[in-house]
Order: structure tokens, then sequence, then C-alpha cells
């Protein structure tokens, strides 16, 4: 049993006697165990994402805790936020791992979602590219536009979860540059990969994080064609070609070069919420609403400082993390809002689009 | 072979002999530990070691990170065998033939069959890797969709050997199964079935609480009420040596049962968790003498546990060479394989071909040192079988609650495990075939996601692909052979006298209550769209169908179709008792647990337990509840556990800093 539970516990033994517990907070805040609940199950990417930064940051956390990481997987991390939400004290104790099925559930307005988004209090986000890419053997040339092109005169087969899930955002890229698929769902991110490669599906996408062992390897090959990234917001607030394959155009500039004008609009407000849930906001770790500045700025302080420790700068650290800068702090904050906000108008948009193309009411 | 490989593989051989022989121990022993207990598994050991793994040497971390997910299939034969609990959901089968064979004391023969037949299963797994250099590719590449479709028909069609004495009964309990198994959210819409709002129900109900309701909890009872222990003759017998025979005189099926473990652990499609039931029903079918099967046949416990080691050595193939993760264990193995710096996937086997190996070493030999240690720890444990079983009792109920809440750390495990408890004691009682529930739901997402995905896909053009047609030829094979030699399969159940066939209201009670949920199943899926509701409804119409006619061959008497345990044992003057008065006493423990939080609840309800039903002295008591509270504290710091929480800590919730 953890000590937190035990000590709830005990407590619970004493509850007639006690009166009244000081707040925690002195002028000097240290902590002795923070929980980090990581809302997907113990194989995934965000506890592996986890497992990596935890240590780091316990040794710049003032009173070096230890930090127990615990899976509460469920619901598209709907169960763990949901339990982050309702247990947590803004006190510091416990942190929470956000993942992007806490955001789509959140602006999709599932009946489930019990959390104030925008209220969670971020200290860290890591960002992740994404790419869509196609079977070659579709006749394509390897000049993405082109291949775009040829793509909506015909009807590939893309493999993904739902049209709710984390594919979200490739399945409104594909559609919005008119490509009109045939939709094969209900497959995990394994299963999608080795159909892909045995040619049963067409059109896929991948987090950066495969790019190297898993689709490199393909394009190398000649099984597979890269079309476009989503891109990456630098500094400026400008969409600029992934760092990572800064070769290959985004997402809005193929849409450029295909519909002959820039994307604009509820379309445009949309994908870029999608954007920054999917890329600027791949992983959060966040405090609870309502936690203090003064608990907030130790968080964002030490997560500064691990970063820059050696444990994060290892090429181990590269291979979770990518070569893209990870944003603490306020900016961090900035971008959890520009994740979670979403006008009426957009999402009577997007819940329009989503039962036109995929059916889903 | 090239003749560098073989350096690389000495080499390898040379490392872990030696300075990280240490640490492949290390994970051995972690392994075993999360292995025995029901409930953990290699998830939980992987993640118990995750921590201490970044910047340690590679191959001394992946010697000990293979060491422990190679030995929790061998580990996990204990509560199967001696208590009949499922240790894990991958030996479940396993309880079938080795729970018997404790209960005639034959505990330990029953588990040296096991760990050697585990050891053999292991070892195999390991050799089959070290060949998938030249294969793994082009056999994944052949494996589509709609191959993956014919295996899963393939697998579905053992359920008809293991329907126990009446088939149609049989297959209505397997179309249950496949109900039960489509509760949630239906992958191709996304929309969500039978879940009527209970957040719990949204990602399905988990495996190893379904194989603990219905296995565990109604053999618990049983024994509880009708016996002194576990074993009938009060020892658990000699026998050691004979298990290793056994073995040995059944080595071309232990080398069947690998090979089928192996293949079926390294093919996208079926999954781990059916592997000891395919094994299970491959013995059956192969086997001139059926009629030991379900009372305690040796090759019942061999042929489950040879597959479900050789199984691991399988599932490495897609995770290493393709960077696709077979299991929840494999793709939190791919994440430590990440943190040490090793970056699964095409590319490992061209640029870390000495770590492949290290791998391919470390489960041949984690497989003989797991082997090693259980046989050695086998006589101490088995000896549990001939204690007072008033005295076990209640750790054991305290245990199944533990590994229920594991599984999702959510109280809903807790009623579910009580619900599917019923479910299980009425199916025994009533003659309703368990194995052919859990079959079903094992595969159901896999039959309802390969069958849509063949028919979008491909459509008739199925019948164009050569290797589909192969194994729609085993299946159809494996159904001949068995519709052929049905005879005598009765897996363990009971013959039935006069008194079930009079006594026939709790029999069609219990059928209505089963048709009622195929009805149910109906009516919340039918207005769903069309993937969602196709298959359930497809299901809920033939199997409505099949409890229909086992109804009216209730009705009429068909000797087979009748089946009333509880009226039996009455009418033969049994005098315990009723069942209910020791349900009461398996709920009661959930209930404390409701009141005070389960850490408080167990060390209480093991005190009385034993006071009262053991009739033990009150220092007796005090021991059982301290020892309890300590196992559970201990279990909950190492692994960061967390136990159901009861009124009075949410009540007190504010007060406190938890």
């Amino acid at each position: 049993m953890k000590i937190q539970a035990l000590r709830c516990w005990l407590s619970a033994l004493a509850v007639t006697a006690v009166s009244a517990v000081a707040p925690a907070y002195a002028a000097d805040i240290t902590f002795k165990n923070v929980e980090l609940i990581v809302p997907y199950g113990a194989g995934g990417g965000s506890t592996i994402h986890a497992r990596l930064l935890a240590p780091a940051l316990e040794q710049a956390l003032p009173g070096q805790p230890s930090i127990l990481i615990r899976n509460v997987p469920g619901a598209g991390s709907v169960v763990g936020i949901n339990e982050f939400h309702r247990e947590a004290k803004p006190d510091g104790m416990t942190i929470a791992s956000l993942g992007t099925g806490t955001f789509f559930q959140y602006l999709l307005q599932d009946k489930a979602v019990e959390y104030p988004l925008p209220e969670l209090r971020p200290f860290l986000t890591s960002p992740f590219g994404l790419v869509v890419y196609a079977r070659k053997d579709l006749g394509l040339s390897g000049d993405p536009v082109a291949d775009v092109k040829k793509l909506v005169t015909m009807q590939p087969v893309y493999g993904g979860a739902n049209a709710t899930s984390s594919d979200l955002p490739a399945l409104l890229a594909i559609d919005l540059l008119g490509i009109k698929a045939r939709y094969l769902f209900g497959l995990s991110n394994a299963e999608a990969q080795s159909g892909f490669d045995r040619g049963e599906l067409q059109l896929n996408y991948d987090n950066m994080a495969s790019w190297t062992n898993s689709v490199k390897p393909m394009v190398d090959e000649g099984v597979a064609v890269p079309l476009f990234t989503f891109g990456f917001e630098n500094e400026a607030g400008e969409i600029v070609r992934d760092p990572m394959v800064p070769e290959l155009p985004t997402f809005l500039e193929v849409y450029e070069a295909i519909h002959g004008a820039k994307l604009t609009g509820e379309a445009y407000a949309v994908w870029k919420t999608l954007f920054n849930i999917r890329v600027m906001g791949s992983k959060m770790f966040a405090l609870p609403a309502g936690t203090p500045d003064d608990i907030y700025n130790v968080y964002a302080d030490a997560m500064r400082k691990a970063l820059s420790s050696e444990r994060l700068s290892g090429d181990e650290a590269k291979a979770v993390l990518g070569p893209y800068p990870q944003t603490v702090g306020a900016q961090a904050e900035r971008t959890l809002k520009g994740a979670s906000v979403m006008s009426d108008a957009e999402r009577t948009w997007l819940k329009k689009w989503l039962s036109d193309t995929h059916g889903v009411n | 072979m090239d003749p560098t490989l073989v350096d690389f593989a000495l080499q390898a051989f040379g490392q872990i002999m030696g300075p990280h022989l240490i640490y492949l121990v290390l994970g051995v022993v972690i392994g075993l530990a999360v292995g025995i207990l029901p409930g953990l598994g290699g998830i939980s050991g992987m993640s118990l070691v995750l921590p201490f793994v970044y910047g340690m040497d590679q191959s001394a971390a992946l010697a000990m990170m293979i060491g422990l997910t190679s030995v929790t299939t061998t580990s996990d034969t204990f509560p199967s065998v001696l208590m009949g609990v499922p240790g894990s959901s991958g030996s479940q089968a396993t309880v079938v033939d080795g729970f018997p064979l404790a209960q005639r004391g034959e505990g330990a023969r029953a588990l040296s069959a096991a760990f050697t037949a585990s050891l053999i299963g292991g070892v195999f797994g390991a050799i089959l890797l070290s060949f998938a250099f030249v294969f793994a590719r082009p056999l994944l590449l052949a494996i589509g969709f709609a191959e993956q479709m014919m295996l899963v028909i393939l697998a579905l069609s053992l359920v008809g050997l293991l329907t126990g004495r009446s088939m149609i009964k049989g297959l209505a309990a397997c179309g249950i199964g496949l109900l039960v198994g489509t509760i949630g959210p239906a992958v191709s819409t996304g929309e969500f079935r039978m879940t009527q709002g209970s957040l719990y129900l949204l990602d399905g109900l988990p495996l190893l609480v379904i194989g603990l309701g219905l296995f565990a909890v109604p053999e618990i009872l049983d024994v509880l009420r009708h016996k002194v222990a576990i074993s009938e003759h009060g020892s658990i017998g000699k026998g050691w040596m004979q298990g290793v025979r056994d073995v040995f005189g059944n080595m071309w099926l232990v080398l069947r049962c690998s090979t089928i473990g192996a293949l079926i652990g390294a093919l996208p499609g079926l999954g781990g968790t059916v592997i000891d039931w395919i094994a299970y029903g491959h013995v059956i079918q192969t086997s001139k003498d059926k009629s030991q099967f379900g009372k305690g046949d040796i090759r019942g416990v061999i042929a489950p546990e040879s597959a479900n080691n050789a199984k691991e050595g399988g599932a490495l193939i897609p995770t290493l060479f393709l960077g696709i993760p077979g299991s929840g264990t494999m793709a939190l193995l791919l994440g430590g394989l990440v943190l040490i710096g090793v970056t699964p996937g095409r590319t490992l086997v061209t640029n870390h071909v000495d770590l492949v190996y290290v791998i391919i070493w470390s489960i041949a030999i984690a497989n003989v040192l797991g082997a090693l240690i259980c046989v050695g720890l086998a006589r101490p444990i088995a000896s549990l079988t001939a204690a007072p079983f008033a005295l076990i009792a209640p750790f054991m109920i305290t245990m199944i609650f533990f590994a229920g809440f594991q599984t999702s750390q959510n109280w809903g495990d807790i009623i579910a495990l009580v619900l599917l408890g019923l479910l299980g004691g009425f199916m025994k009682r009533f003659g309703w075939s368990r194995a052919a529930l859990l079959i079903g739901f094992v595969l159901a997402p896999a039959l309802e996601d390969s069958v849509s995905r063949t028919v979008q896909i491909y459509g008739l053009h199925v019948f164009l692909r050569p290797t589909a047609m192969i194994i729609l030829v085993l299946t159809v094979v494996s159904v001949f052979i068995a519709w052929r030699s049905r005879s005598g399969i009765s897996l363990g159940e009971h013959e039935t006298g006069s008194a079930s066939a009079t006594q026939k209201r709790g029999q069609v009670i219990f059928s209505l209550a089963l048709l009622a949920f195929a009805i149910f199943a109906i009516l919340d899926t039918m207005n769903l769209r069309f993937l969602a509701y196709v298959f359930p409804i497809s299901v809920a119409l033939i199997t409505a169908a099949l409890i229909l006619i086992s109804l009216l061959q209730i009705a009429r008497g068909v000797p087979s179709a009748l089946s009333d345990t509880e009226a039996e044992y009455r009418a033969a003057g049994g005098t315990q008792a009723s069942l209910t008065y020791y349900f009461g006493w398996f709920i009661l423990l959930p209930l404390l647990s409701l009141l005070v939080g389960f850490f408080a609840a167990a060390p209480l309800y093991v005190a009385t337990f034993l006071r009262v039903l053991a009739k033990k002295s009150w220092l007796v008591c005090v021991l059982g509840a301290i020892g309890v509270i300590a196992g559970l504290w201990l279990l909950g710091e190492l692994l960061s556990l967390r136990y159901p929480v009861g009124w009075i800590m949410a009540l007190s919730r504010p007060l406190t800093g938890g």
C-alpha cells in the first residue's frame, strides 16, 4: 500500500480526534512522496515518457522526493484524469501526465469527463511531430504534391483506431486535402503498422518517434513514400517544417499547393486546435486545478533544471523526446489553453465533419 | 549458420554465464515472485525494475528484463494446480486438470510435470527465436487479416471439444462468452455496447476477473464446504519423479504444444491469452483415451504448460525483429529497451546481433533456472494442500480479491468478481461449460475484428488466398475429428442421477436468465450503427436459439442436458450448510472493504474467518491478521499498488493529506 493511502487510512482511524490540519505550504517548499498518475496502460508512450523524465525531476525538486508512477488506464485517459481531478489536492503531492485522449474527450464533450481541462496547470509540454505516408506501389513518385493529387483520384485504404481517437488530426488532414480514403477502424498502432507493411493498408500516419526505426526503413526499401508532416510551431507562432525531417513539406504547404489557397476559417481553427493537441501538447505534466503559484513555480523551475541535467541530454532521452524543444512554465500553460478551448462554432463544425465523414454522432 | 553469428552466440553465452548471471538471477527471482501471485504478472515485474534499468550495462539490463518475463508463466502454475486459482490469464487451462490432481493428492506430480514441461517449452521458444532471423519477416508478412480470421475460427473450433456433456449447452455458453466479450466499445465505430452508463465497463471486463470468478470462486466454495483439506489423502503424495517421467513419456506432445505456443505467440491476431486453451484442446483432440480429462489427466497439465512458456520466445519475434510488441509485457520491454538506448525494430538485427543473442541465451537459461527454483520450492508450497482448508481459505479469498482489484484498480473489479463468481457457481451446478464461456470471451474481439476487416478488405476474394485456405482446411479437419470422437469428454462433470431429472425448476430458471441476457444484448445494441450491432445481434440470435433448444431438452428430460449437482447432493443425503452460506462468507470481505477499505478489512476478515469457521485460538487469528496486513503493505510499497477505499476513508478524505 502506498504511504499516502496508509496515512489516509491511519487518519481515518483518528477521524474524530482530528480538529484541523494546518496547510502544508510553508515558505520553504519541500516534497516527500509525489505521485505521478499516467492515465494509460503500462506499456504505452506516456509511461515511457514519464519513466524517462521522473527520475530527473526527482533530483531537481526540493527535498528530492521519490516520484511514484501509477498507471490508471481506462476510457482513453478519462478514468485516470477524472481520478486526478477528484482526488489530487493542489499541494504538489500529485501530478498527472495528460495525453491526446484527455483533450479530445473534453473537446467533444464526452459525458464521462469530469475535469475542467483549461484549469489544470501544466508545467511541461513535450511536442512531437506527425508524418503521413502511403504505399509506393499505388504508383506514387515521391513528390508529395503530385502524390497527393494522385491519391485524390483513388480510394486508398486507411487503417486506424477510430475517428475520435488520436487518429482524428490525421483523418481531418487527409480529408481536407480531398483524399477520399476507405477507412478501416478498430486497429491498434501495431496492427496498422503491420497491415501497412503487408500492403493490406495503403495510407498511414505515425508519431515521429517511429520515423527512424519504422517509417524511414520502409521509405529506404521503396515500400513507402512520405507525404507530409504536421509541421512545428516555432516561438514566433509560425508553423514551420518538422525539425526531424525538414525536407518534407508541412500539411499547410501541401494544402496550399493542392487547392491554390491557404486553409482558412473554421476549418483552419479546428485543424490548428488539433495540431496544438497532437503536436505541440503531445505529452504534458500537470498539477491540479487551483495549485497556488508558489508550488507551481517550484515545479516549473525544477523541470527546467531537470531538462538540462545530464540524464536528459543523452541519446536515450533523444530517442524519447526527439529533437523538439520542450516547453516549461507559462509557455506550457499557453499551449494547454490553445489546445483545450474551442469556440461553439468550431465545435459545431468539427461535430458536423465527424458526422458527415465518419458517421459519428 | 554464419560463422560470425556463432561467435556472437558464444560471446553472449560467456557474458551471461559470467558477470551478468547475477542480474539474470535477480530477474528470474522477481519474475517467479510476481508470477506466483494471481493478479500480478510480467507487467508488474517490469514496472518494478524499469526505474533501475537506466544507466545499467545494456546486456546486464537485458538479462534482467528477459529473465523476468521468461519465468512468470513457470511459477504461475503453483496457484493453478494447488488452489484452483489461475495464477495468470495464461494458465487458466492448467486449472482444469491440475487442481483435480492436487485434490487426489498428486499435487507434487502435477507440479513437477508442469515445471519440466515449462522448461522444455521455454528452451524450445529460445531455439525458435534464434532461427527467426531467417523466417520472421516472410512469415509475418504472410499472415494478413484474412489469415488472422481463419486462425481465430480454427481456435474457436476447438470449443467443440470443451463443451462438456451437452454440446448444445456448451455452444450456448460459448455464445454467452462471445456476448460478454462485446461489452465495451465497438472498435469499428467507437460506440459503447451494454455498458449501461458504467465507466468501469467502458473498456470491457478484464479477462483475469472472468477467470477468477468462473473457476476459482466456485472451486474454493466447494472445497470449503465438502472437504477438510484440498488433498483428499491429507498428504501431497510422492510422484516427483513420476511427473518428470510423465513429461518424457509424452515428449512428442510437449514438442507439438511448444510449437503451437511459439507460433501463436509470434503470429498476430490471436494473442497470448488463448494459447493455453488451444494447447488443451489439442491434447484432448489427439488423445485416444479422453475419459480422464477434467478429472486429473496429467497430459492436461503438460500441454498448456509447455505451450505458455514457448509463447514468450515466440512473442519476442515480432517485438524484436519488427518493433511491434506482441503483448503488454512486450510493449513494456520495448520501453525498457529504449531506456537503455537500444531501439528495437528492423535495425536491431543488423546493429545489435550481440544483444539478440544475449536475449536468446537469457530466455533459455532463465527457463532452466526458473524451473529448478520452482521444483525446489514445490515441496514446501505443495504441503499447503494437506493443511486444513478453513485455515487457508481466508487468505485465498483475500488473494482473489487482491488479484481482481489489481487488474484495473477499480471497485468495479470487485463487483464483477462477485457477480461472475455467482455465475460460475450456477454454471457448475447446472452443467454449463465454463471453459467454453471463457474461450468465447477471449476470442470475441479477435473474431469480430478479423471478420469485419476481412469482409471490408477482401470480401469474397478471401477464398483466393492460399494460406487462408490451408488454415480453413485444418479447421474443417479439426471439427470433423471433434465430431467423430465426442464420446466421453465430460471435463470433470458429475454424472447425473434421478434428482437432476425430477428437480428442474432451478435449471429452467437459470436457462431463462441466460436467455434474458441474450435478449438484452439484442435490445441494447439494435439502435447502434451496422458495424457495431451486426456481430452481437448475430451471436445473440444463435445463442438464444441454442438456449431454447436446451430448454426443450430439459423439459423432455434428455439426460445429457440435465444437471443439478445441488439436488444430487441433497438426494444423496448431504447435510452441509447451503452454498449460499459459504457464498455469504465469500462476500463478507468486499462488504467489510466497502465500509473500512480493503487494507483494514482484510485482517479483520481473516481473523473473523479463522475464529468462526476454523475455530482457531485468538492468538492464531491475530497472527493471521498481522500476516495479511504485512503482506499487503509490503506488496503495496514495492509495487506502488492501491487498495479499494472504504466509506470511512472517503468520509475522512477532506481532513487528510492523501
